[in-house]
């Protein structure tokens, strides 16, 4: 990624049509959809959801969603094991998915990037002993170690929170650290420090900016991974503990009715796949779309492409 | 089918781009032909599309490019049908291109690189292909060619590897050699060394010889022939000589203007002011005209075409330069 | 070579060590690893037994030192829950596994390594298009859901393959293919746009130029590049099944290898047994980092042994 200058005209511009582009790509406007649509049932779960998610009624135990012969519309997608309204449990289950990445994901970056901060502008010893133990912390047998640690501990939505940003942390690390050093390379970078510039002068008005567009589009891609890992920690039982609710939760409760529900398997189950992947294409144009170079080479893909080259 | 006497023959080639901004022109109604054993030099700055012109004389034109008009002629076939290039290129034209560090697979030996061609288009085996890649190998100068066809290309230096590089592209016996600037990445003792390698084997051998360059000093003792081209358009031709003592399109002798000379003495080098048209808008008048020292109102107006002048020279100016009004100043050394 | 192999060999070991100190610092500092172990019901001497057992009671400096000489020599103590050597039981829950985990890791590999091959060469046609949405569907759904769907359309539904345990090569088929599921995607992603940048290289271009044929580029100068890009991420991917997707799938499964063992372990609140996993896991990890290292200056003439850092 070729550095930028600080607040460039062209820059500015970029940003005024935005939200046109997202509004034309057709997959980077699911992505924001199904992230809005995450972002309101978290924020309105207790007006959106039809029932109380933790309101048993064991009459109407193990009911079948609408699709399926004997669904009703009081339950639309169903109930559990002890009546509860499975659509109610997804709804509230968007709180869990999306404040877990949301903790974990802004600890794990802002830690992330100050260490590689640290080891990009300090460089020498500084740099070489914070990256082998970046490097090291990357050979770790991760969701394994994640198990052992909340096994030990025991898990709540704090040391769940932690746990997971452990995992990723180092990962802002690196890309920070990659970003400071292309940068430093700069012109307009050495110019400043000739000119005798205070560290912390270059760091915010010419390093930072060349950070931003980067660092968000890994925040958002790692808020995927930590939704699978906790979906994950969860099924496990590890995670997400009752009465809380949360997706991975539910398709381990429903685990046990594989024969007689598997709506309890498939649907919680289906939110988190439904989200991760509109995370994931937004991730994706995000990638796209900060880098000049890739999104021109994008349009010339699209143009006609059969082959790099003809003939 | 189209018959064509001549070995290569470009007539009226469009190459365009499409892009985000608008679609570039990047060759504009271009025509040439070269005959056996010729050598013919393109010059142009860059963006004037040489080396587009250079890949399209082997039917290749990178995407998301495409050919919007004429026709390139092999040998009287049609380099546009693609089965025909495929046969041809390696075979019967061969390339050899501006970074030979860049050229080759970085992890591929020299001698896989080298063999891979001759395996292909001549009736030969792996061993023989070997074996004869060792004896191309001595030719173009590169000692203990037994070991080197075993070392990877960057345990060479720059100019070595372009010699492998031409021994690579002769291996099959070519007729025509295509040269995209292939000296611009090496430095200047190496370059005339290069060069005179090329020139050497091009007499030895009968080749026929397309340089590309945007240095006329490389022209100078390599090409009998010159076209000088601007914008996607030929704006003079002509013999070398011509074109060096006499040079009648304003850009030409701006080009020489800005060549360091042994043979001229100048005081300074001038540089061409201003920079080349947008090829994405490209209107009526001369291209050159915003550049041109000589442009007078027609310029920006009407497009001069490309008009002979005398025995195998021809200009696209309104304001030729010595003195071609009135008397024809082209003399000797004409094309026969 | 010999320098270089010693000097990998010493890093994984330190790696190794690291490893095991983090597991050491989280369950003697951090939890409480007797109330962890112990019933509810236990007595104030229950305790106390079960301290000195452990040689808890001892100081903490000297517990660590135990600790990691006792690791080195592959004594990691008994298992609460089986009463004998942690480490037997990992050794014997290990080769099913190591079969679950080749049989997936394969599977992913090799489909993804075709997919992105074939969808490299034309991007953007239709091929390339189904396999990068596979690709992102290979990546966006979670495993154990996958795991739980497949049995239940596979199993219960069309009953072609038994829910869950082990026997013969119909038990494999499901966990193995559920483990693969993501290194089909991720290989086929990274496969397929190394294939577009290697396709596009000058070296191509100019080989192209120089009359070598469109296979030979596809399948040698292009593949090879690729090749040697993608065996780091499938190293990372070897890494993640085994540390990760073994141990879900495993669970989901119920297959009787050490990921599944580590998830009774814990339910058993056997952390010695929980700890013997993570020490062979965390030793396989880093064999196999030196093991993709080797590799990968092997195939590519550029990097030599003495440069690698």
């Amino acid at each position: 990624m070729k550095p930028v200058s600080p607040g460039s005209r062209s820059e500015r511009r970029r940003s005024a049509g935005w939200l046109m582009r997202i509004v034309r790509d057709p997959t980077a406007l699911f992505g924001v959809l199904v992230l809005a649509l995450l972002v309101a049932a978290a924020l309105f779960a207790p007006v959106i959801a039809p029932l109380d998610p933790n309101k048993q009624d064991l009459a109407a135990r193990l009911l079948p969603p609408f699709y399926a012969e004997g669904g009703s519309s009081e339950h639309l997608l169903g109930t559990d094991q002890l009546g509860r309204d499975v659509l109610s449990r997804i709804i509230h289950g968007a709180r869990i998915s999306l404040t877990i990445p949301l903790v974990s994901v802004t600890l794990a970056g802002v830690f992330g990037t100050a260490v590689g901060l640290l080891a990009g502008y300090r460089g020498g010893k500084t740099d070489a002993f914070i990256m082998r133990i970046v490097d090291t912390l990357f050979s770790f047998p991760g969701l394994l170690l994640a198990l052992t640690i909340l096994a030990v501990v025991g898990p709540s939505f704090w040391t769940l929170a932690i746990v997971l940003s452990l995992r990723i942390w180092m990962v802002f690390a690196r890309m920070t650290r990659g970003l400071v050093l292309s940068a430093r390379e700069a012109e307009y970078v050495e110019a400043a420090e000739l000119v005798g510039a205070s560290p912390v002068r270059i760091m915010v008005r010419h390093i930072a900016p060349n950070l931003t567009a980067p660092l968000l589009t890994l925040a958002v891609l790692e808020s995927a991974h930590v939704i699978l890992s906790e979906a994950a920690l969860s099924f496990l039982g590890l995670g997400i503990q009752p009465p809380q609710t949360s997706w991975g939760l539910d398709v381990a409760i429903g685990r046990q009715y594989v024969f007689s529900a598997p709506w309890l398997i498939i649907l919680p189950g289906l939110a988190i796949a439904v989200a991760v992947l509109g995370i994931n294409l937004l991730a994706g144009w995000l990638r796209v779309a900060a880098d000049p170079q890739e999104s021109a080479k994008r349009y010339a893909a699209s143009a006609d492409a059969p082959s790099a080259w003809s003939g | 089918m189209n018959r064509s006497d001549h070995l290569l023959e470009i007539r009226n080639l469009e190459v365009v781009f499409p892009t985000r901004e608008g679609t570039v022109q990047a060759v504009r109604g271009v025509s040439f032909t070269v005959d056996a054993g010729e050598s013919l030099a393109v010059v142009g700055e860059s963006g004037s599309g040489k080396s587009t012109l250079a890949r399209a004389a082997l039917g290749l034109i990178e995407l998301p490019g495409r050919i919007a008009g004429g026709e390139i002629l092999w040998r009287g076939r049609s380099l546009l049908d693609k089965r025909v290039a495929r046969r041809i290129r390696g075979r019967e034209i061969s390339m050899v291109s501006q970074d030979p560090m860049a050229s080759m697979s970085p992890i591929l030996t020299i001698g896989t690189q080298m063999t891979e061609v001759m395996t292909r288009h001549l009736d030969i085996g792996r061993r023989e292909a070997f074996t004869r890649a060792g004896d191309l190998l001595e030719k173009v100068g590169i000692p203990d060619p037994g070991r080197r066809l075993g070392q990877y290309p960057f345990e060479f230096s720059g100019g070595m590897q372009q010699r492998v590089v031409i021994a690579t592209a002769l291996s099959c016996d070519p007729m025509m050699l295509i040269a995209d600037e292939p000296t611009t990445a090496l430095d200047v003792t190496t370059q005339a060394q290069i060069l005179e390698l090329i020139s050497s084997l091009q007499k030895d051998l009968g080749l026929a010889l397309l340089l590309i360059t945007h240095d006329l000093g490389v022209v100078a003792g390599a090409c009998d022939l010159l076209k000088v081209l601007y914008a996607g358009e030929i704006v003079e031709s002509g013999t070398a000589d011509q074109l060096f003592h006499r040079p009648h399109h304003p850009y030409t002798a701006a080009l020489l203007g800005s060549t360091p000379r042994l043979d001229v003495k100048a005081d300074r080098l001038m540089a061409i002011e201003g920079h080349p048209p947008d090829l994405r808008h490209v209107g009526g008048g001369c291209t050159f005209t915003p550049r041109c020292p000589h442009a007078t109102t027609r310029c920006a107006s009407a497009s001069p075409v490309l008009q002979p002048s005398g025995v195998g020279r021809a200009y696209a100016c309104w304001n030729p330069l010595n003195g071609l009004q009135g008397r024809d100043p082209s003399h000797g050394g004409g094309r026969a | 070579m010999g320098r270089y192999l010693l000097k990998r060999l010493s890093q994984a070991v330190l790696v190794v060590i690291s490893v095991m100190v983090v597991v050491f610092v989280v369950t003697r500092l951090i939890g409480d690893p007797v109330a962890v172990m112990l019933p509810l019901e236990a007595t104030e001497e229950n305790r106390a037994l079960l301290e000195a057992q452990l040689g808890l009671d001892r100081p903490i400096l000297a517990q660590l030192g135990d600790y990691v000489v006792d690791a080195v020599r592959f004594d990691l103590g008994d298992s609460l829950w089986q009463r004998r050597p942690a480490m037997d039981v990992v050794l014997e829950r290990l080769p099913p596994t190591l079969l679950l985990v080749a049989a997936g890791f394969a599977f992913g590999v090799l489909l993804g390594v075709v997919i992105g091959v074939v969808s490299g060469m034309r991007p953007g046609g239709w091929v390339d298009r189904a396999a990068v949405t596979f690709g992102l569907l290979g990546v966006s759904l979670p495993q154990f859901w996958i795991g739980l769907v497949f049995i239940v359309f596979f199993s219960v539904g069309l009953g072609w393959f038994p829910t869950s345990g082990s026997g013969g090569i119909e038990y494999l088929v499901l966990p193995a293919v559920v483990l693969g599921l993501p290194v089909v995607g991720r290989i086929a992603l990274v496969t397929r746009s190394s294939m577009i940048d290697e396709l596009n290289t000058q070296h191509v271009k100019d080989a192209t130029a120089r009359g070598v044929s469109r296979t030979r580029i596809v399948m040698v100068h292009a593949m090879k590049g690729a090749g040697i890009a993608t065996i780091t991420i499938a190293g990372w991917e070897l890494i993640g099944v085994l540390a990760g997707g073994a141990v879900v799938v495993e669970t989901v499964y119920a297959w009787p290898g050490i990921g599944f063992t580590a998830m009774q372990a814990i339910e058993r609140h056997d952390i010695i047994l929980v700890q013997a996993v993570v020490f062979v896991v965390a030793i396989m990890v880093v064999t196999i980092n030196i093991i993709v290292d080797i590799t990968y200056t092997m195939l590519d003439p550029r990097v030599k042994f003495d440069r690698v850092s």
